[in-house]
């Protein structure tokens, strides 16, 4: 295996990749990444067997083909700080060379015939997305995937495309983040996808296509192509726990109430971050209280409609529903301290709808 | 509190559960005693009595191999309840000499009486008058060390057993402890002390003179400290807190027979999680980091812990995470002890509600059972998962014994009824 190829272009991909890579792993193999030349290619892959990435660089001048495997984060470590443009890569009795000038490193390949295969590109539904659609509504939703493994269809986005419009939903149980954006796409598809694959997404392309079957889904670029494994169903029910009517609105200005919020969770417990809005037509404010440290109110301008109401969040999960809303006023409505938030932007995106659930901490 | 010149007071109640048990029953006076957990081939002497303990019998033992070291020994089912009550009246006879009581364990607990030595005299004499309180009042025995930390304290009683008293002065310190092999040291288990041994370390002082940093490269931050207790330094202060602060809520136990079968160990796991779940609603808690200990028929252990979003006492929720932890984790050896603990705990008060599943609902069915729980017992009400057709017998087939007395009348009831027939 040879060839020649341009240092930033192959730090930019293979750092790409790395993420997918496990920390801790029974299988050693799978802290490794495959290079692998093909016609004028250099291809690298990398898994965790739930999730496969596969970039391609295109090789000018002289390739010579081969396969080896190589511990993806030592490598990344041994080029980024390289100080030369292009580096050369070669193999000789089993030892990997990646020399530029006046830096040589060797590498010890282990046998690549042991990676996993790339399972083929799933061929029951195909649909293409404009740039950036996918990841704006990722942004949007993403943070508020389940961690927990015990409810494990909670673990990823739910995302559904019609004809006319995109879904994307997450939720952890606590709070709930949903967008949906009109369009017309050429197809139909509905899955739980493992938020790890759109961290995965090159930056800057034109478009994507998205295949998928019964059991995996795929996110084709240029020079990309990424195939997941599908979280098993079912999604939860999210439609059902939206509530359709409220009793009291507020109307806020996202950077006032955020800052009065960060300024409160100082004081909010470590463990539940506990803060309680007291939110009546002539004041709202936040009060948060640790025993063994104070306690702080904050008052904040807002209009508010409705009776007056003492209800209880989770300030981190609050301050993270406002940065993700990203619209300079946002609406809160209740039905009471026991239900479920609503939290939108005041004024809709055109052709966009974002709204976000958050279950209050029940006050004494 | 951490100054040089500080007297903290062990006090260590030797072979605590026999001592109590042959108070309670004269009839055992004098005898070769086990206190052992349950019963079971698999039982463990919790606490021997001095008289067995002079034949070799050590406290963890199996009790096969107590019993064969001492076959004449009456073995006693052990009584929490009662060893709780006696702690806590041992306790309170502490509080009267000092506020700053901290218990260590059931039957220890550390005193400082730096500033109280006005009241009651010296050292020696506060420790004469404490064992002298506990023989008049409750007739029980203990060693008592004292010494400037706790950690002297806690080593100095472990030298004269029983009914000891010895006092380490901070002038003798650390040099009265180097003679000592490793082991003797607070902090070092039979692992480390392999370990240890390993770096040519065998006496306290060979410790005390390895390089800090090494000990820190191979052991972290806990070699750092096994370093210091060398040099017979300890600053940690008598915490009285820790008394009444729960940290973790947790139950273990030694399976009857080494056990493979997944559908039996996750039996077992939901078992100590209603358990625990139970001990937490009664006290009006619930925590986020779930554990999970087993210990393998070849003594390998492992423990293992996670964290999850958001509290928890619900048996269901904590026999989940506990069992995911298990599947994860678990190479296929057969299974000899099982424990699930939950820490990181908190009041129960304010609680995150779920989009998904009715929390003050869910609330109110766990405080209905609760109340059932506490008029008729805690086997009145089970998880589903518990009580299947012919789980329990299925469990005695494969496990041996286990069975509640109303088992035991079913079992019966089942013999008489397979008699008439013939």
């Amino acid at each position: 295996m040879y060839c020649v190829i341009g240092k930033e272009d192959f730090v930019g991909n293979l750092s790409g990749v790395v993420n997918i890579l496990m920390a801790k792993t029974t299988y050693p193999v799978l802290q490794n990444v495959l290079l692998e030349t093909v016609d004028k290619n250099l291809i690298i892959k990398a898994t965790d067997l739930d999730s496969y990435v596969e970039k391609r660089i295109e090789i000018q001048g002289k390739i010579k083909l081969g396969k080896v495997i190589l511990p993806g984060k030592k490598l990344l470590d041994a080029v980024r700080e390289l100080p030369t443009d292009k580096l050369t890569l070669s193999v000789k009795d089993n030892k990997v060379y990646i020399e530029s000038e006046g830096s040589s490193s060797i590498f010890t390949s282990l046998d690549p015939s042991e990676y996993p295969e790339v399972p083929p590109v799933p061929k029951d539904t195909k649909i293409e997305f404009p740039q950036g659609m996918l990841e704006e509504c990722f942004q949007a939703t993403g943070f508020a995937v389940s961690r927990e493994e015990s409810r494990p269809a909670m673990c990823g986005v739910y995302l559904k495309i019609t004809k006319s419009e995109i879904r994307m939903v997450a939720t952890d149980g606590y709070r709930l983040a949903f967008v949906k954006k009109s369009g017309k796409f050429d197809g139909g598809l509905e899955a739980i996808v493992a938020p790890k694959v759109f961290n995965l997404f090159p930056e800057q392309e034109n478009k994507i296509t998205i295949c998928a079957d019964a059991s995996r889904i795929g996110f084709i670029f240029a020079n990309t192509t990424i195939i997941s494994r599908l979280i098993e169903g079912p999604y939860p029910d999210y439609e059902r726990i939206i509530p359709n009517k409220s009793t009291c609105q507020m109307t806020v200005k996202n950077d006032m109430f955020s800052g009065a919020l960060r300024r409160a969770a100082v004081f909010a417990h470590p463990v539940g971050r506990l803060v309680a809005l007291n939110l009546s037509s002539k004041l709202c404010s936040v009060f948060a209280e640790t025993a063994d440290l104070g306690q702080s109110t904050q008052e904040f301008e807002a209009k508010y409609k409705g009776d007056d109401l003492k209800i209880g969040f989770n300030v981190s999960y609050l301050i993270e529903i406002l940065h993700a809303i990203s619209s300079e006023e946002a609406m809160m409505e209740f039905v009471n301290p026991l239900a479920a938030g609503v939290i939108k932007p005041a004024l809709k995106d055109e052709g966009t709808d974002r709204l976000y659930l958050l279950m209050p901490i029940r006050l004494e | 509190m951490a100054s040089s010149n500080r007297i903290i007071l062990l006090i260590d109640m030797n072979a605590f559960f026999a001592q109590v048990e042959q108070r309670h029953n004269p009839a055992l006076q004098g005898k070769p005693i086990f206190v052992v957990g349950g019963p079971g081939r698999h039982a463990v002497v919790t606490t021997a009595s001095y008289e067995a303990k002079k034949l070799g019998v050590k406290s963890a033992m199996s009790l096969l191999q107590a019993q064969q070291l001492c076959p004449q020994a009456l073995v006693i089912i052990g009584n929490p309840d009662k060893y709780i009550d006696y702690c806590y009246r041992l306790l309170n006879i502490y509080k009267e000499f000092t506020d700053l009581v901290e218990p260590y364990s059931i039957d220890e607990a550390f005193l400082d009486i730096t500033n109280v030595q006005e009241l009651f005299g010296a050292p020696k004499e506060i420790g004469q008058k404490i064992k002298q309180r506990i023989r008049e009042e409750l007739d029980l025995t203990c060693s008592i060390g004292i010494g400037p930390n706790k950690l002297i304290a806690k080593m100095a009683a472990e030298w004269q057993k029983p009914d000891g008293l010895t006092i380490v002065e901070a002038k003798d310190v650390p040099q009265v402890i180097w003679s000592l092999a490793v082991e003797e040291m607070v902090g070092v288990g039979s692992r480390m002390k392999i370990h240890l041994n390993n770096l040519g370390i065998k006496t306290i002082e060979d410790l005390a003179k390895y390089p800090s940093y090494l000990l820190k490269a191979k052991f972290g931050k806990y070699g750092e400290i096994l370093h210091q207790f060398a040099w017979g330094i300890d600053e940690s202060a008598v915490d009285p807190g820790s008394f009444d602060e729960i940290k973790s809520v947790g139950h273990s136990y030694t399976l009857p027979k080494d056990v493979v079968d997944l559908e039996l160990i996750k039996w077992y796991i939901y078992w100590l999680s209603s358990k625990v779940a139970r001990r937490l609603e009664k006290e009006g808690l619930a925590g986020r980091t779930i554990r999970l200990s087993v210990r393998s028929a070849d003594f390998n252990d492992f423990g293992v812990q996670t964290s999850i979003t958001d509290k928890t006492n619900y048996p269901q929720k904590i026999a989940n995470v506990a069992y995911e932890l298990f599947l994860k984790n678990y190479v296929g050896k057969n299974v000899r002890l099982l424990g699930v603990s939950v820490s990181n705990l908190s009041s129960q008060d304010q609680f995150q509600l779920d989009l998904f599943c009715d929390k003050p609902k869910m609330a109110s069915v766990l405080n209905s059972i609760a109340q059932v729980k506490n008029k008729y017992g805690d086997d009145i009400i089970e998880l589903a998962i518990m009580i299947l057709k012919n789980k329990k017998r299925w469990i005695r087939q494969k496990v041996g014994c286990f069975l509640t007395n109303r088992e035991k009348g079913h079992a019966f009831a089942e013999k008489v009824g397979a008699r008439g027939k013939i």
